[in-house]
């Protein structure tokens, strides 16, 4: 494999949302930018063919109060994790990014005006702007290109290449052809924008790996290779669970409006009885393992139950979930004569993937590697999904390219030796004749994390021993794993990345003796005052691992 | 398992493969009919669909695999401890009743803006649209379907 060589200012990993935001506003800045995208950037990544919920704050509608919109955050579903400057800067901006997204023609008023709908408790501010982004890709790709942005497609990007503590290039497979071809990257700064780990754990229905909520493409590549950099992760040890129809694992629970009932009917949360659009219920937001709980306990199965649920709030709903992207399962209902009138849909809880888990950012979205910025699903110490991505992509993007203007020229990242070991590596993989498929590693993978790091139970010794057989896992891939072209070699290279991502969950849920939230140790079942403030943070030094506890920031 | 392309309505324009974002499909040259070689990595996202420029001719649909033919439905209990009818599976009815094509208003009707906006959703337009499985009989064997456009192709892309 020798390498292709392309220069640029900055380099974005991944055509997400907050991939192109951040490719645009680096543009916008005068860098020369270009996007490396895994698919196509049309319809890549978690927001593919659409969300609908957008998290915003607007004065006009919130009043000029903003603290109390920051609470409302840190209550929600997406509040745990959070250093809370950055939810403040991306408050501050939040509103600025929908406008430019409903200017440029990603329908943020469709009804009008702005409206904010569902996901709220009763009586309290409602903090989701209800949008149309089924055509989101599509718009912010058309606007990344009007503005100079150069998109690669099909180029999966493997590795950042850092030098002396500053970021000077990238490694990527391109996987476009049937055989691949390696692309050296030499660049200024790098933005990664790679979106959530999925495949971590088993999937929603065994043997189908792909089914999951998230985008099933998305491997935690950002935060593999900022580990692998020397980066710091943060808030690794905290397992994110998500919950949605029953084996179906597409998108999830957001957009249903319906009351969460057991088996006879009554609901399981203190909420709401009748389900609105305006309110919908909030229960599973807050009691997030509820129907992982009903199962276990034999008191389920949980059900979503749209029964009450008004006629034009149901069309509103169903409208909301092809917004979403979730065209396949409404679709799907409707072949099946599902009638959501009179027959519940039975819900489960999906198994733990990485959002909101991962680089550590500051106020300018950079991470501990000087010129390493990330954004979006992979940021560790915020999370706020689509607008999040839309906001801090954004930032990053004009940082990235600020900094890039300061540098004054690339470095020599072809010299790098990851470059050759990386290359040795994947020759090695599509040479072998006989070995490992990638399935097998993942499911590998999978077993390990979900007996040793699972969700139900952890402790020192299930750990340990797991940290063990997931460092034998990764030295048995690499000696046996083989590909036969770039799609197979991509997905051997992500199974890789998603055992790094593993490595730190383990190493850091170690460190954190405490039960806190879904991290639940045995040997430790108490959540410690002394560590309710404190993030976690592990990065890579001399082959070793290192974690570090530092207070939250208020 | 996903995409089932019907190589009698598929032009071979290629859309599908390219946008596909979890790289399901094969990429041939311009004009031949994609293949589906990859269907255990599909995420059932419908991006083929929305794309496909012939969707209204049926020239792809989405199979959903058996483990999730979800919907976990009719198994409610009632307050005594007895199965609730399973009315729906066996109704005629969509999720919500009578769908238009067409696109989603913009603008609502005031009633409408009070409660749900007048918003609705409408099925991706198909002229054909699917057969129940009880109008018609079914053969044993599938039979070859006429007006094929394009090989399958199986190496290298060019375009």
């Amino acid at each position: 494999m020798d390498p292709r060589r392309i220069d640029c200012d900055v380099l974005v990993v991944g055509g997400g949302i907050a991939g192109l935001m951040a490719a645009m506003n680096a543009a916008e800045h005068g860098a020369r930018v270009i996007v490396a995208e895994k698919a196509h950037a049309r319809r890549s990544g978690s927001g593919a063919t659409g969300n609908d919920h957008f998290f915003c704050y607007i004065p006009e509608v919130h009043g000029d109060d903003m603290s109390v919109i920051v609470r409302e955050v840190l209550d929600s579903m997406i509040g745990g994790f959070h250093d809370t400057p950055l939810t403040v800067k991306f408050l501050e901006q939040s509103f600025d990014r929908a406008k430019d997204w409903d200017q440029w023609g990603i329908n943020m008023r469709p009804t009008g005006t702005w409206a904010f709908i569902g996901h709220a408790f009763p009586g309290r501010p409602r903090i989701w702007l209800k949008y149309a982004g089924s055509d989101q890709k599509e718009v912010l790709t058309k606007q990344a290109s009007k503005r100079g942005v150069r998109t690669i497609n099909f180029l999966p990007i493997t590795d950042v290449i850092v030098e002396d503590g500053e970021v000077v290039g990238a490694i990527g497979i391109h996987v476009r052809k049937e055989e691949p071809e390696l692309t050296l990257i030499r660049a200024k700064s790098v933005v990664l924008g790679t979106g959530t780990a999925n495949r971590l754990y088993p999937a929603a229905s065994p043997g189908f790996m792909f089914n999951t909520a998230f985008c099933s493409a998305c491997t935690g590549a950002a935060q593999a290779m900022a580990y692998r950099a020397g980066a710091k992760l943060v808030n690794m040890e905290f397992p994110n669970m998500h919950a949605g129809p029953k084996y179906f694992a597409r998108a999830g629970k957001a957009t249903w409006i319906g009351v969460v009932t057991d088996p006879g009917g009554r609901p399981v949360g203190p909420f709401v009885e009748k389900p609105t659009k305006e309110l919908g219920d909030i229960t599973a937001d807050v009691w997030n393992s509820l129907f992982a709980d009903m199962h276990k306990s034999g008191r389920g199965p949980a059900y979503m139950d749209c029964r009450e649920t008004a006629e034009s709030d149901l069309e509103y709903m169903m409208w909301g979930m092809k917004e979403e992207g979730n065209t396949a399962l409404i679709e799907y209902m409707e072949a099946a004569n599902i009638d959501l009138r009179k027959n519940r849909v039975e819900f489960m809880q999906y198994t733990p993937h990485l959002i909101g888990r991962g680089v550590e950012i500051d106020l300018n979205g950079e991470s501990s590697i000087k010129g390493l910025y990330a954004a979006g699903d992979p940021v560790g110490n915020f999370r706020a999904d689509i607008a999040g991505a839309a906001v801090w992509g954004w930032i990053a993007g004009g940082n990235a390219a600020i900094r890039a203007r300061k540098v004054r020229s690339v470095g020599n990242a072809e010299d790098s030796p990851l470059v050759a070991e990386r290359t040795r590596q994947f020759s090695e993989i599509l040479s072998r004749k006989n070995g490992a498929t990638w399935q097998e590693a993942n499911f590998a993978l999978q077993q390990i994390m979900s007996d040793y790091a699972g969700m139900d139970v952890r402790s020192e010794t299930l750990l340990k021993a797991g940290l063990k057989y997931l460092r034998d896992l990764r030295r048995n891939a690499l000696d046996t794993l083989r590909a036969d072209n770039a799609h197979t070699l991509m997905r051997a290279v992500e199974t890789l990345d998603l055992i790094d991502c593993g490595e730190a969950i383990f190493i850091t849920a170690l460190e954190r003796r405490e039960t806190r939230g879904p991290h639940t140790r045995s040997d430790f079942p108490f959540s410690n005052p002394l560590l309710g403030n404190k993030f976690l943070t592990v990065r890579k030094e001399n082959g070793g691992a290192i974690t570090e506890w530092r207070d939250k920031l208020k | 398992m996903p995409p089932v392309i019907n190589e009698a309505t598929c032009t071979g324009c290629g859309i599908c493969a390219h946008i596909c974002p979890t790289d399901v499909f094969n990429r041939g040259p311009r004009g031949a009919i994609p293949l589906v070689r990859y269907p255990d990595e599909c995420w059932h996202c419908n991006a083929c669909l929305i794309d496909c420029p012939e969707l209204q001719f049926g020239a792809i649909e989405l199979r959903i695999p058996l483990p999730l033919m979800l919907l976990h439905v009719g198994a409610e209990f009632d307050a005594v401890g007895y199965p609730a009818p399973r009315d729906g599976v066996t109704s005629t009815a969509s999720p919500l009743g009578q769908a238009q094509p067409g696109q989603a208003a913009r603008s609502a009707t005031p009633e409408a803006v009070a409660r749900g906006d007048g918003l609705r959703w409408h099925r991706l337009p198909r002229v054909g649209q699917r057969r129940s499985p009880d109008d018609a009989t079914i053969p044993l064997r599938p039979t070859k379907v006429n007006g094929e456009k394009g090989e399958v192709h199986h190496g290298s892309e060019t375009h």
